[in-house]
């Protein structure tokens, strides 16, 4: 079962975007209207699912993805799928933070939900202001994970302008070899090196010799 | 009548005989029995015997010689057979027939063809002694067997008489032991075999009070035992329920912080309010209703029987479950009967069966791939049954054989209590619980109970 619960003013939608959207999972429908109306009122976008499994094959659909931060609030205890596995199905899909809800103090499940990468585990009954802050925490991660994305992903497209030529020209230069070097190990001009090497900071949008580096590196050339 | 003396005395003696039986029958009259019958009927044929004797000369000789012997021989063994019959043995009729005839043979041969009249007298007491000493040993071997102390008095009777009859052997004739023997003998024995069988009255009236003491004694232990078995399940259950009842109370929780967050910031549109105060208030019946089932479950009580529906006794139990399926991520589904049939029961034993076939069919299912528990209610002709099937590795055969033995168990935790008081709870509602695997593999158990009304009939 899904819903989704966008409101309808257009004002109140854009701020919820930029909030985060929050999905609950929780096979006990009554846990979930009430979490629902909680971020309703909070003004975070939100959906429910009340099967774990619907809410990974929503995932392969494909949906407008939601351009803002994203978390996951499940129980543990779910009867097709428990909040573990959901987690470990969730890491190799995408790197959504994820807040685990429990019912019991359980050491262990805490301990193995730590270990698959959850973000947080909280155990119910849930106080209200404690949820708010892990959810903004995990939106926050979110929002961090989203940024560092959107640099790689424009980095990528910079560095996918560059010729064969001028990556390894670009690459020497990270290595630290000075001009004269790539030339005589290229077999190619001095001054042709340095073409290569202007072309590429243009095309990095890198002002000196050192960005260049700075670049390469985050990029991992 | 005019007689010799000892004519008189047999006269004397078949009137005591004649008037014992009829009172010994009036005393007895609620409680008559086949030993009655050849007591009295002994008795009353041992006088009219001693009768004819006392008629000799005025009779025909037929009738006041062998017929006369042949009726005090077989009432004084009818006597022997009415006391031996207390304590289950008897001689039987042929042989007796056979004694009697050769005894009446053998006076007719010595009465005729010998023609010695002490001889044949002499004959005749000592088989009539030796009838007595019958008597009496019947009596010591009642008394021996059985402790009745009557007994004893019938013993003593008969050997006073006995000895009365022998001393008359040498000595010919004594008119005044025979009649005396023959009274305290005749009422001894009378009195005694009346105090038989008051006392055997008293004792088996006594018996049957214990017995049915000892089976309300045993239903109130069944009764205990079935409860602490209940509040054993409860208490192996109490983590998932303790999770059961988190879930309303989390939800009551996260309803009232919204509605204060809502009334805090003077967001309180009228409708959401309302809604919120719904939800507590479902979520508030909710948990109540699961303390209420718990307390309902362990709560000591007699054993009531009431019309009940399985239907709903079977979902209250599965609500129970619930929480316990949903730790070992099992699904299950449940098929109810058409019409939901009633039945005569105790609505908590009944679930407290439920409830354990259930958590049995659950156990094993932890450990199979395909967790699957499937409960259905169907009618089988007269009856309304219950069938629990599991996707599991079913019973090992040496627990389907085995089924009725008590505390049996294939499980390491288990005592094996469980489904035999379960077993023996169906059986208390006349029903039967049986254990099989079923064809598609995994465990199955039917409980079949007796339909209360037709099927459709629908009662309160």
């Amino acid at each position: 079962m899904t819903r989704r619960a966008l409101p309808p003013a257009n004002k109140d939608q854009a701020a919820r975007l930029k909030k985060g959207l929050v999905t609950i999972i929780d096979d006990d429908t009554e846990i979930l209207v009430a979490l629902a109306a909680l971020l309703d009122l909070e003004g975070y976008a939100y959906e429910t699912f009340t099967s774990p499994l619907d809410f990974l094959n929503s995932l392969n659909a494909p949906p407008p993805k939601f351009p803002g931060p994203v978390c996951v609030l499940s129980d543990v205890k779910m009867p097709e799928l428990d909040g573990l596995e959901l987690q470990r199905q969730l890491v190799a899909v995408n790197d959504t933070p994820l807040l685990l809800m429990s019912g019991m103090s359980g050491v262990e499940e805490a301990v193995t939900g730590f270990r698959a990468g959850a973000l947080d585990f909280i155990l119910k009954p849930i106080d209200d202001e404690a949820l708010l802050q892990r959810i903004d925490e995990a939106l926050a991660v979110s929002g961090q994970h989203q940024v560092t994305r959107g640099r790689v992903l424009a980095l990528e497209q910079k560095l996918s302008l560059l010729t064969n030529r001028e990556r390894e020209v670009a690459q020497m230069v990270v290595r630290g070899q000075l001009n004269r070097e790539i030339a005589a190990e290229l077999n190619i001009a001095l001054r042709t090196v340095k073409v290569h090497r202007q072309r590429a900071m243009e095309k990095l949008e890198a002002s000196n010799t050192a960005e260049l580096v700075r670049l390469m590196n985050e990029e991992g050339l | 009548m005019s007689g010799t003396p000892l004519q008189a005395t047999y006269r004397v003696i078949s009137l005591i005989f004649f008037i014992m039986p009829i009172v010994t029958w009036i005393a007895l009259m609620g409680r008559r029995s086949r030993s009655l019958y050849l007591w009295c009927g002994g008795s009353l044929l041992f006088s009219g015997g001693l009768t004819l004797l006392s008629l000799r000369g005025a009779f025909p000789d037929w009738a006041t010689y062998p017929l006369a012997q042949a009726l005090a021989f077989f009432g004084q063994a009818m006597h022997v057979q009415a006391i031996q019959l207390k304590y289950g043995l008897a001689w039987r009729l042929p042989h007796l027939l056979m004694m009697g005839l050769c005894y009446v043979v053998l006076f007719e041969i010595l009465h005729h063809i010998v023609g010695n009249d002490r001889l044949r007298a002499g004959y005749a007491s000592l088989v009539q002694v030796t009838l007595l000493m019958c008597i009496g040993w019947a009596a010591w071997r009642l008394w021996q067997k059985k402790y009745n102390r009557n007994s004893l008095m019938i013993a003593v009777g008969t050997t006073v008489f006995a000895t009365a009859i022998f001393i008359r052997i040498p000595l010919n004739y004594d008119s005044f032991l025979i009649p005396l023997g023959g009274l305290i003998g005749s009422i001894a024995s009378h009195v005694g075999y009346i105090g038989i069988t008051l006392e055997e009255a008293v004792r088996a009236e006594a018996e049957s009070f214990a017995s049915k003491a000892r089976l309300e004694e045993a239903q109130v232990f069944a009764n205990q035992l079935a409860r602490l078995e209940r509040q054993r399940s409860m208490g192996l259950m109490a983590a998932t329920l303790g999770h059961e009842l988190m879930q309303p109370l989390a939800a009551i929780l996260t309803n009232a912080r919204v509605l204060r967050r809502r009334l805090e910031t003077d967001r309180n549109e009228k409708a959401k309010v309302l809604e919120l105060c719904d939800r507590i208030a479902a979520n508030t019946r909710r948990a109540a209703h699961i303390i209420d089932s718990i307390r309902t479950f362990i709560r000591p009580n007699e054993m009531v029987m009431v019309p009940v529906h399985l239907e709903e006794v079977t979902k209250e139990v599965l609500e129970l479950i619930k929480g316990e399926a949903r730790r070992c991520r099992i699904t299950v589904d449940f098929i109810p009967a058409l019409g939901s049939p009633l039945v005569l029961g105790d609505p908590v034993q009944l679930s407290q069966v439920l409830l354990n076939v259930l958590r049995n069919a659950l156990e094993p299912l932890q450990a199979a791939t395909h967790r699957q528990g499937h409960v259905r209610i169907h009618r089988h002709g007269d009856r309304v049954c219950v069938s629990v099937r599991d996707t599991g590795p079913g019973f090992p055969l040496a627990m389907l054989n085995e089924q009725c033995t008590e505390f049996k168990t294939h499980k390491p935790k288990g005592l094996g209590m469980g489904l035999a008081i379960s077993r023996s709870i169906v059986q208390q509602h006349q029903g039967t619980l049986q254990t099989r695997n079923a064809e598609e593999g995994g465990g199955m158990v039917d409980i079949c109970l007796p339909a209360l009304a037709p099927a459709g009939g629908s009662c309160a």
